[in-house]
């Protein structure tokens, strides 16, 4: 054999094969090179995109982080190119939020606002800013926690379809209207104020039914519907707080109130959340403790006011009596009115100008008292003994060892001396003596 | 405690309110109709279930206003029923077709699943009745169970509850 022509019937039969592997495998072949230049058809890409994106989804997030920066971009060119454009698109869902978290605030910021204009000046509200002050904390906040009044009496879960209770919790010694129906009357309530008013009780709902001092705060998930009786004046955290409690019932009991078919007890283990609802907030508004006590310092300050008043006259009329007394006994002097005039002794009469100062007098009556004394006295020639005697003192010069006194009317004249007696008698004589009171004059011997 | 929420459907003066009067425990003034367009009314029942025990069952029962051009009752009332009592007045016929009508409106937010029943009230002036009983019976789909009653005797209302509360326990439309 030709080694030449054996290479060459080599060559051959490999270009032979090479040709029937292409008409063979031609198929295979495109398949294989569009695979290896990945030139994969969008169609075809479009046709499995959506269950391949469901079916990462399913087993992880990583299609969320990957398209997380395009979508990111996309929004953020989409702003910069037309605002209103994406404001319109977000507008339904971010309305009703922004609204309702304007409105909160605004109420909350109202609640605090009225309590501390109560109470900036009084003593407790400058105690409220001290304690701000010393914790840090916003004197409304301060305001806010002190001024709790309120006290939830019955928390409801309904059923948000069928309006049925799944559950309920009460304060101790709280007498509820029979829950079955109140909760229907609250959830047919709901519907009919979503139904009258336009509203939609999803996006709307009703948050709150007031009437004189009870308030019903409404919170709803996708479940349930949480009704909070309140006494008194609840403050809008409260609402927050529902709203909180409801989201936790329904993220950990959600699967359990979806299935609820009317029977409570597949609900019982729920109760401790509602509780805590109970419990939230039970600080009673104490009155103000002066408030309190106002009525007792009123009665005390009535009593100390009549117990002064009372010893205070008790004392003027003592006092009254004392200067009565005391001028009655002073010869000389004749007492025509004695009163009391805002606590004052005022004291009317006639005195004879020997009567020694009647300063004295009221001084000696009223010992250690501080009493105000008005005289008001006109002069008079008294005849009264002593007054005469003094007169008569006054009128001739007596010798020593001489004495004068005048009784019924007779001025005794009296001494050791005899002769000495007779010469003032004498003197006295001369005087006269009708005057004075005297009709005669007589020497004791 | 298993609670139920049924509606009671049908015209105006069908005797829906005085049908429930006498047998459900109420707090309710009956002036709930003309303002919010419903009354809420509660009953227990105690029936049998197929497998022989006795169980208490609350109604709480949804006495909805019959609706009229004046008057839209929220669609929204229905929902969460698990049974219909469609009542109609025997005298009149006319109030038959309007229990089927509103029952219609009431499925389309409940469903078909539900158990419903026809009670043709005003049993106790049935010879007045401008159809006889059994003809207007004959015309009502036999699903609904047609009951003749009479909220002024009492008959069959009783019966009329039980029979609809063991059929909403069991599950049977």
């Amino acid at each position: 054999m030709n080694p030449n022509g054996s290479s060459h019937d080599k060559r051959s039969a490999a270009s032979k094969l090479a040709e029937l592997r292409s008409v063979l495998l031609s198929e295979e072949r495109d398949r294989l090179e569009r695979l290896e230049h990945r030139e994969v058809s969008s169609e075809a890409v479009a046709e499995v995109l959506p269950d391949a994106i469901l079916a990462r989804e399913a087993k992880d997030d990583r299609v969320a982080r990957a398209l997380e920066a395009t979508v990111k971009d996309g929004l953020f060119r989409s702003a910069r190119k037309d605002p209103q454009e994406l404001a319109d698109a977000i507008h339904p869902a971010l309305g009703p939020a922004i609204r309702s978290m304007i409105q909160a605030s605004l109420r909350q910021s109202m609640e605090s606002l009225n309590v501390a204009l109560e109470n900036s000046l009084s003593p407790k509200g400058i105690g409220w800013r001290i304690e701000a002050a010393r914790t840090g904390k916003p004197f409304s906040e301060v305001v806010l926690l002190k001024t709790l009044a309120f006290r939830v009496d019955q928390v409801l879960l309904v059923d948000k379809d069928s309006g049925i209770i799944m559950s309920d919790v009460h304060a101790p010694g709280f007498e509820s209207e029979d829950v079955d129906m109140v909760a229907g009357m609250l959830s047919a309530i709901r519907d009919f104020a979503a139904d009258s008013f336009g509203a939609s009780a999803e996006e709307t709902p009703l948050e709150e039914i007031e009437f004189q001092g009870l308030t019903l705060i409404l919170a709803q998930g996708p479940e349930a519907v949480l009704a909070l009786v309140v006494r008194g004046n609840p403050p809008r955290a409260l609402h927050e707080r529902a709203a909180e409690v409801v989201e936790r019932l329904h993220v950990e009991y959600g699967a359990e109130m979806n299935d609820f078919d009317g029977e409570a007890s597949s609900l019982a283990p729920l109760e401790p959340l509602l509780e805590e609802l109970l419990e939230q907030e039970a600080r009673p508004r104490k009155p103000s403790k002066f408030m309190g006590l106002l009525p007792k310092i009123l009665g005390a300050a009535l009593v100390a006011w009549l117990l002064v008043s009372g010893v205070r006259a008790y004392q003027a009329r003592r006092d009254l009596g004392r200067v009565e007394r005391a001028f009655a006994a002073t010869p000389g002097f004749v007492l025509t009115d004695a009163s009391l005039d805002d606590g004052r002794v005022v004291v009317r009469g006639l005195i004879d100008p020997l009567v020694e100062d009647p300063g004295r007098i009221v001084d000696s009556a009223l010992a250690g008292t501080i009493r105000e004394v008005d005289l008001e006295l006109r002069p008079f020639s008294s005849l009264d003994a002593a007054i005469v005697t003094r007169r008569l003192r006054q009128l001739v010069t007596l010798p020593e060892g001489v004495g004068l006194e005048v009784q019924a009317g007779d001025l005794y004249v009296s001494g050791i001396d005899p002769l000495q007696c007779e010469k003032a008698a004498e003197a006295v004589r001369e005087l006269p003596l009708q005057l004075l009171g005297i009709q005669a004059v007589i020497v004791r011997r | 405690m298993i609670r139920k929420k049924i509606c009671l459907l049908g015209s105006f003066a069908v005797g829906k309110t005085s049908l429930v009067r006498r047998f459900v425990h109420s707090i309710f003034s009956e002036r709930y109709h003309t303002t919010v367009g419903v009354k809420i009314d509660k009953k227990a029942v105690q029936v049998r279930v197929d497998d022989g025990s006795l169980t208490e069952v609350t109604l709480v029962i949804w006495d909805v206003q019959g609706e009229d051009r004046f008057q839209q009752i929220p669609k929204s009332y229905y929902r969460g029923s698990s049974g219909l009592l469609l009542v109609a007045d025997g005298t009149r016929p006319t109030t038959l077709d309007s229990a089927i009508e509103i029952a219609e409106t009431a499925s389309e937010v409940i469903g078909k699943d539900v158990p419903q029943r026809l009670l043709l009230n005003k049993g106790d002036l049935v010879a007045q009745w401008e159809v006889p009983a059994p003809e207007l019976i004959r015309k009502v789909d036999p699903a609904l169970e047609p009951r003749v009653t009479s909220a002024k005797t009492g008959a069959s209302v009783d019966e009329a509850f039980r029979e609809i509360t063991r059929s909403l326990l069991m599950g049977e439309a």
